[in-house]
């Protein structure tokens, strides 16, 4: 991998490791990569590209020193690492153990950012990461002390910011589901109705499901899609009502969910054989692809391996918006699998970096 | 008040600090808060909202009558040494 500067139009792939965080870029014909790293030793949940300023932010977690979250202004030459107060009030029995997700808030200035954290809690920054501030709102919800950890902790994993309405915020938590705010974050109401919770003695309650990865188009921002631990839905009413699109995939288990940059009818996801078994079925790796918002669902295996019992977790699959659209797929097995034509040809891109926790694409502008 | 703080290597390499670095302070909690003035940030890395000290965090304080382990509010001593030490667990986990 030759060395030069990212430049404007570069494709930029962020990836979070158990040891640390590895930067890549391409021109857009993605064929040629570069790479720095970063975060020596430090577990990394997620990272995240802010077009407005060009800065990387990524969640940076260490089991005796905490939950960091750093910014770089300079594509991971430098970091700033300030960020005080990620943490809920002294009175409080919370504690932040973990930072699990970022995403910067839509609007004109940069610096705004959205934080979750396990113990399941929402901040949020205005100046850089700098400091944060909680989002009690949400962080001391009615249902919040009857909210019950998934197998990766009581987390809140997932922020989605609906474009044209900044003040609609989607969270996801697991295992209590997905929460809507109407106002900036001022109220929030659980959004799960349709959304199957097996392992509970009630299959359908108001909250306590095990989302495990939302997302939604920007192109079309009321349908959102998640894949959750007992299956894969579609809401065609940001969230209130939730329909079953697992039909026709190998299984109703997973961790990444995936949309086609141009394409708001085209998802992607990558199940695995279940809750006690997380491993791709049959040892094939494969990504399913759907054209039709989730009615039919093809398998997508073309270079990628057999034999291989792969791990992909729920930050595990981003993809990119060249005209070609690619997508990524991290394992934690430190492979990243690449295919530059929408799903239909993959290779690996990269192989032996530490357990990959997140994939993260952006642009340089 | 100053004493030498030895600082581990991961904080070393977030904050570009000193192996050793030296502060004026009275306390163990004073040292994580005159720390964070030359360093942003270090405070919340060692300390709790309440002002403990961190779950896995050890702070070895050196006395006339030894090295012990200390408290946010455990006395240091002019001219003596506070070692700042990550708990060490292995094999659970690569």
């Amino acid at each position: 991998m030759a060395e030069r500067s990212p430049e404007k139009g570069d494709v930029l792939l962020m990836v979070g490791t158990r040891k640390g965080s590895f930067l890549y870029w391409s021109d857009p014909d993605r064929k040629e990569w570069h790479r720095n790293m970063s975060h020596d030793g430090w577990m990394i949940h997620h990272m995240t590209h802010d077009p407005r300023d060009n800065s990387i932010y990524a969640a940076t977690n260490s089991d005796v020193f905490g939950a960091v979250v750093q910014r770089s202004p300079d594509f991971g030459g430098s970091w700033e690492q300030r960020s005080e107060k990620l943490d809920f009030p002294a009175d409080t029995e919370r504690r932040v153990r973990k930072a699990w997700h970022l995403a910067p808030k839509p609007g004109d200035s940069p610096g705004h950012l959205y934080a979750g954290v396990e113990r399941a809690g929402l901040f949020i920054t205005d100046d850089y990461g700098a400091s944060w501030a909680p989002v009690t709102e949400l962080n001391d919800h009615t249902h919040s002390e009857n909210w019950n950890p998934g197998g990766g902790g009581l987390i809140l994993h997932t922020i989605v910011v609906d474009p044209e309405d900044p003040d609609r915020i989607y969270v996801g938590i697991s295992a209590a589901g997905v929460y809507r705010s109407d106002d900036g974050g001022k109220t929030w109401a659980a959004k799960n109705v349709g959304v199957r919770a097996d392992f509970l003695e009630e299959k359908f309650p108001e909250f306590g499901q095990c989302v495990h990865k939302f997302a939604l188009h920007p192109a079309r921002p009321e349908v959102l899609y998640q894949q959750n631990h007992c299956g894969v839905y579609r809401s065609n009413d940001r969230g209130d009502t939730w329909v079953e699109i697992t039909q026709g995939l190998p299984s109703e288990f997973g961790f990444p969910f995936a949309i086609h940059a141009h394409d708001p009818d085209t998802v992607y996801v990558v199940p695995l054989v279940g809750s006690e078994n997380r491993v791709v079925p049959e040892g094939k790796m494969t990504v399913w692809r759907s054209r039709d918002k989730g009615s039919k669902w093809e398998a997508l295996r073309s270079g990628l391996p057999d034999g291989a019992f792969l791990t992909i977790l729920r930050e595990g699959m981003a993809v990119d918006d060249c005209e070609s659209s690619g997508v990524y797929v991290g394992t934690q097995t430190g492979q990243i699998f690449f295919s530059p034509d929408e799903g239909e040809n993959w290779k690996v891109l990269v192989d032996f970096l530490p357990p990959i926790y997140s994939v993260s694409i952006g642009r340089v502008t | 008040m100053s004493v030498r703080v030895h600082i581990p290597s991961a904080l070393q390499a977030l904050y570009r600090m000193q192996r050793i670095e030296e502060v004026e302070a009275h306390t163990v909690g004073e040292v994580a808060t005159m720390l964070n003035e030359r360093f942003p940030g270090i405070y919340d890395r060692l300390m709790e909202p309440d002002g403990s000290i961190r779950r896995y965090v050890n702070v070895f304080v050196e006395r006339e009558d030894g090295r012990w382990p200390g408290r946010a509010d455990t006395q240091v001593e002019n001219g003596k040494h506070v070692w700042i030490v990550p708990n060490i667990a292995g094999g659970a986990r690569p």
